[in-house]
């Protein structure tokens, strides 16, 4: 059992994305919960691969090779999960700030938040301070998520913090940042609760915010 | 004597404003090292403590470039950076150029004659880099990806420009479909890094012995 899941594991790592959806069905064949085959499979393997590009071992082709395989064997397992497992544990707001269209990374957060049982709400690239806002009191997340690729666009995350805090909407929502430029010391100083340095991360950090195990 | 260390991106522009003058003394580093900003402070360190100790002035022919900067220091020189987050501000003579052509279009992705040549442009990173990385069929899907929401290629001409180059450029819009069109850029920035002035619109003036920090870039 524990076998199949080694294997799904090194399936992602490398980026095998044509043999993925057959491991996964072997694994669903063998009785193998659903549930510990995107946490000990699937998630875990995106762990080993953030941890691979943080170090310079691999680059972005190979990351969104192993994201695509992740992503296609998480849409099989998805509709089987049932019970508290198929119950989303939150509901998370995430896009990437104005004048940033980069959204790789964000998306790979995206995918990691929704293995680990989100609800996610993709609001896409380039948001106007006015449209998060906008979308923060609509949808009543959770927790917010902003994401930025640029040092010239980091500066935008602040602008909705403030923001948010002017429209009285800041104690209702937690706000995590993240994207290559962004540290923990910058998190702090514009007032978010938290930084997420990649994907897992994100998501340890988002289960944290939200207070779940 | 000034010392300039650049990036080899802009080696054609920086040389022509040099004009062999012996006085100051430009070395290049390879370009695209901010596709992995972290090995940046390192390299660019080992050059300044290199030319340390003959060096009155050392001048950084880099914009931040995803904080591959922040770390840097002159142990006994003022050590002078432009303002700019990246190369594009430098071909467009300077910051606030940069910024009006962003506000109007964030989605262009520019070229120069410096990233053409290197081929470092997407359709060079796509088959060379990327190709070796995850095979040709990945490689085209991955640097879509990272072009997704980018609607124009835009090539900034400076200086004198091969036809080769203009033409590759355009193959990068056609391979991609991007719309592709053509700015002027400017000297400017480049003469100001090789001879100054280093007025505070456009360069960060760091003194001796400080490192350098994201803050001059990104005011919080």
């Amino acid at each position: 059992m524990s076998e199949i899941i080694e294997q799904i594991k090194s399936i992602v790592v490398a980026g095998k994305h044509k043999e993925i959806e057959k491991i996964v069905k072997a694994g669903l064949d063998a009785n193998i919960d659903p549930g510990a085959i995107i946490n000990d499979g699937l998630i875990a393997a995106m762990d080993i691969v953030g941890k691979k590009f943080g170090s310079g071992e691999i680059y972005v082709p190979e990351m969104l090779v192993a994201a695509a395989t992740m992503k296609k064997g998480l849409e099989i397992i998805k509709p089987l999960l049932t019970g508290d497992a198929s119950q989303p544990k939150g509901t998370i707001l995430m896009g990437t700030v104005k004048g940033d269209l980069h959204d790789i990374g964000k998306n790979l957060v995206i995918m990691m938040l929704e293995g680990a049982g989100f609800k996610v709400v993709d609001l896409g690239v380039d948001l106007s301070v006015d449209k998060v806002v906008e979308k923060v009191r609509e949808i009543k997340p959770d927790l917010l998520g902003l994401s930025a690729l640029l040092t010239t666009t980091m500066p935008e995350m602040q602008k909705v913090i403030v923001m948010i805090r002017e429209q009285g909407l800041r104690d209702s929502v937690k706000i995590m940042v993240g994207g290559a430029p962004v540290d923990s010391r910058f998190a702090e100083k514009i007032g978010a609760d938290g930084y997420g340095k990649d994907a897992a991360d994100a998501v340890q950090l988002a289960k944290k915010l939200i207070g779940i195990n | 004597m000034r010392v300039v260390i650049a990036c080899r991106v802009i080696q054609a522009e920086l040389d022509e404003m040099r004009a062999g003058n012996p006085e100051i003394e430009v070395i290049y580093l390879d370009q695209a090292l901010h596709r992995t900003p972290g090995k940046m402070p390192g390299l660019i360190q080992e050059q300044i403590d290199k030319v340390s100790g003959y060096a009155d002035q050392i001048v950084l022919g880099y914009g931040l470039c995803s904080n591959g900067l922040v770390g840097v220091r002159a142990a006994r020189q003022m050590l002078i950076a432009p303002r700019a987050h990246d190369c594009i501000a430098l071909l467009m003579g300077s910051c606030a150029a940069y910024n009006a052509r962003f506000a109007e279009r964030p989605g262009t992705h520019y070229l120069s004659r410096g990233w053409l040549a290197e081929q470092k442009d997407p359709l060079g990173v796509t088959e060379g880099e990327y190709t070796e990385r995850v095979g040709r069929e990945s490689a085209i899907w991955v640097m879509g990806e990272e072009l997704k929401h980018y609607t124009h290629i835009t090539l900034i001409r400076s200086g004198i420009i091969e036809a080769k180059l203009v033409e590759r450029a355009r193959r990068n819009a056609e391979f991609f479909g991007k719309q592709y069109d053509e700015i002027t850029g400017s000297m400017d920035y480049f003469q100001k890094i090789v001879g100054g002035p280093y007025d505070e619109a456009d360069f960060v003036t760091i003194p001796p012995g400080t490192a350098i920090t994201q803050e001059p870039w990104v005011p919080g």
